[in-house]
């Protein structure tokens, strides 16, 4: 909390000359999969303010923060500030530097991406716009581009993670040391006369989804739990250290837009005796983005994640492969109606997830959006865990 | 006086055969694309966008156009309004041997997205221009005929008519036929009208001013309007600079996060 209100004073001092722009929007989220049919009400009205101020020919800070008032699940009501971006920027010719708390999003595919790790995820407010539903991350980027390549490096010194809905209140979050700073590096280019673009990626850091231990265990923190405990032990929440590789290509022909990326994902877990711990594994998804006419466009794309150090006779909860499939589907007839919808299968527990939302320009800057989240499948598949999380919603924007 | 109106018929007539032949038509049209193509162009434009109901809807956009060095067109637009979309920039790179690159940067992701190409004959920003009618014009696109000659706004305008050169050629730009208004003496068109790919009159293009800035006849006031669906849409540039110098940067991928 110190650091976020540090970040604002700064900003917010070089900032009050600028013109303020950003929006409100009020949303209902209505849970429609429990028991009786309507398991919870969400209200919350968001408003979003953001600065923006140059500093000469080559700088610039943004400051970008919610006011948030929201009545989650059962909880009472809340105001809530929540910085959403706040930084300070060189640009130089090519040469670049960027300081704070920002977005990085990596990778080619939404939501199934492999490679797009740094930002954390509020599956809390999952609704039509992306930043609702990630989380900016505090660091620094540095980079220097030239006409044949671009390289980035971000240094992260504070671990933030994923927000889920369920309660993970014995989680175990790793201290701010300088041991743990994350390193996330990027390498782009294209090869002009193809038209394929490319990116590699390295990223050594921390999960952002948590992994189970138990924490006291007779044989050392992260030993293999064997036999029946006599008593049952604590379950923690541990965010497991990881190193990935990974790179990614795209290359259009004709209406097609065509992609590939792939990760290897080195854990904690190297030699998969773990059964808590997830093993060592690729991930890699392919597919394409069609223009069927100029209004629609159709995104097929099929994902395969496969550890390498499976062993079936300590690891009985999972599999060595899970597939994925994934469609989506954007339908813009005029620019003030806009129907996306994308889904998400799991071949292997057939569980899915299912995100679609028709928006409505009713007049410029004021848009109406219906929507829905559903998810389906048995008890503690994929997707399956979050069926009581189901929800419809209606939205109302007004930028400013 | 005699002599001088004879010569003015003979003139006319020797024009008029002329233009019956193709080759000089393409000529001729090459002639009048050339005065309205510029090596790099910037300009504050807004585009109106009036629908069956006479609603209205309003963009602003920031325009950056410049050629790279094989000739191949690059076009950068930052968007201003309405609100919901400030912030947004599109980067399209022409390219003569392969698919054209498109580059989306939507600030609520954060991120520059490589985008599939909708072809020429998208709808450029939900108007009634496509990509093909705000792009260059080439002129072996096309072949010509002289049609006759038209009085329009008080300017004797030559008709001309244009059909595909290629089966390809009327894929991409979904046109069967265009007929263009020319003011001979500038060589500027001042109308056209785009025929759809079963032949039917689809749009009417009048373009309402030319300004000429630095050696270019640049049409500041353009209006478009689909018949079929009573929809129009009209673009005017101020601010306009022509073949100043920019930076190459402006189209590079890096930079459609600046604002």
């Amino acid at each position: 909390m110190k650091k976020i209100v540090l970040l604002l004073i700064f900003f917010s001092s070089t900032l009050l000359a600028t013109e303020p722009h950003g929006f409100v929007k009020t949303s209902i989220n209505l849970g429609v999969r429990g028991d009786n049919k309507l398991k919870f009400i969400n209200t919350n009205v968001r408003t979003q303010i953001n600065l923006y101020q140059d500093l000469g020919e080559n700088g610039s800070v943004t400051a970008s923060f919610d006011l948030l008032y929201e009545k989650y699940m059962n909880s009472t009501p809340e105001l809530k500030i929540i910085p959403v971006e706040t930084y300070a920027q060189y640009s130089g010719k090519n040469f670049g530097i960027k300081a704070g708390k920002y977005y990085d999003f990596w990778g080619l595919f939404d939501w199934i991406s492999p490679t797009d790790i740094l930002d954390p995820w509020d599956m809390t407010h999952i609704s039509s716009d992306i930043e609702d539903y990630r989380i900016s991350i505090y660091g620094i980027n540095l980079s220097y581009g030239s006409d044949i390549l671009n390289a980035e490096i971000n240094l992260l010194p504070f671990f933030q993670h994923s927000i889920f809905p369920m309660d993970i209140s014995t989680e175990e979050v790793p201290s701010n040391q300088l041991k743990e700073i994350e390193i996330g590096a990027k390498l782009s280019g294209i090869a002009e006369k193809i038209g394929l673009d490319w990116d590699l990626y390295y990223f050594r850091g921390r999960d952002r989804n948590p992994s189970r231990i138990y924490p006291n265990p007779p044989a050392g923190n992260l030993a293999p739990v064997t036999g029946t405990p006599s008593t049952p032990p604590l379950i923690k929440e541990y965010y497991q250290k990881l190193t990935m590789y990974g790179i990614d290509f795209s290359i259009p022909v004709s209406s097609l837009l065509f992609k590939l990326e792939g990760a290897y994902f080195l854990t904690e877990d190297r030699k998969g005796n773990n059964p808590l711990i997830e093993n060592p594994y690729f991930s890699t998804v392919g597919g394409f983005d069609w223009s069927v006419i100029p209004t629609l466009t159709l995104s097929l794309s099929y994902k395969l994640k496969s550890y390498t150090k499976f062993n079936k006779k300590i690891d009985t909860r999972g599999r060595k492969n899970n597939n994925f499939f994934t469609f989506s589907l954007k339908y813009q007839p005029k620019d003030y109606l806009n129907f996306q919808w994308i889904s998400i299968y799991q071949i292997d527990d057939k569980s899915t997830m299912s995100l679609s939302f028709i928006s409505y320009s009713i007049i410029d800057d004021y848009t109406l959006t219906l929507g829905e989240i559903l998810f389906y499948g048995k008890n503690q598949t994929t997707y399956g865990k979050f069926t009581d999380y189901s929800e419809v919603f209606v939205e109302l924007k007004g930028s400013f | 006086m005699k002599w001088e109106k004879f010569s003015i018929v003979v003139s006319a007539v020797l024009f008029l055969t002329g233009f019956t032949r193709g080759q000089d038509m393409r000529d001729f049209m090459a002639k009048v694309f050339r005065q309205s193509t510029w090596n790099s162009m910037s300009a504050d434009m807004t585009l109106t966008i009036i629908d069956s109901r006479e609603e209205k809807r309003i963009r602003e956009v920031k325009f950056f156009s410049k050629k790279d060095k094989n000739g191949n067109n690059r076009m950068l637009m930052k968007f201003i309004r309405p609100r919901e979309v400030m912030g947004t920039s599109f980067l399209l790179l022409e390219h003569k041997n392969r698919e054209d690159d498109r580059y989306l940067y939507l600030p609520a992701l954060r991120r520059v997205k490589r985008i599939v190409a909708s072809g020429k004959k998208g709808n450029f920003m939900s108007s009634d221009f496509t990509y093909y009618d705000i792009g260059e014009p080439k002129p072996d696109d096309f072949k010509y005929k002289y049609l006759d000659e038209e009085e329009f706004k008080g300017v004797k305008c030559i008709k001309v008519e244009a059909t595909p050169a290629s089966e390809r050629v009327l894929n991409d730009t979904g046109y069967s036929k265009i007929i263009y208004w020319v003011d001979p003496e500038k060589k500027i068109i001042l109308k056209a009208e785009y025929y759809d790919d079963r032949g039917k009159l689809q749009k009417i293009l009048n373009i309402n001013e030319h300004k000429l800035i630095n050696g270019v006849y640049f049409a500041t006031d353009i209006v478009m309007k689909d018949v079929q669906i009573n929809h129009i849409s009209r673009i005017k540039f101020t601010n306009i600079k022509i073949n100043e110098k920019m930076p190459e940067r402006y189209f590079s991928v890096k930079h459609l996060r600046r604002r």
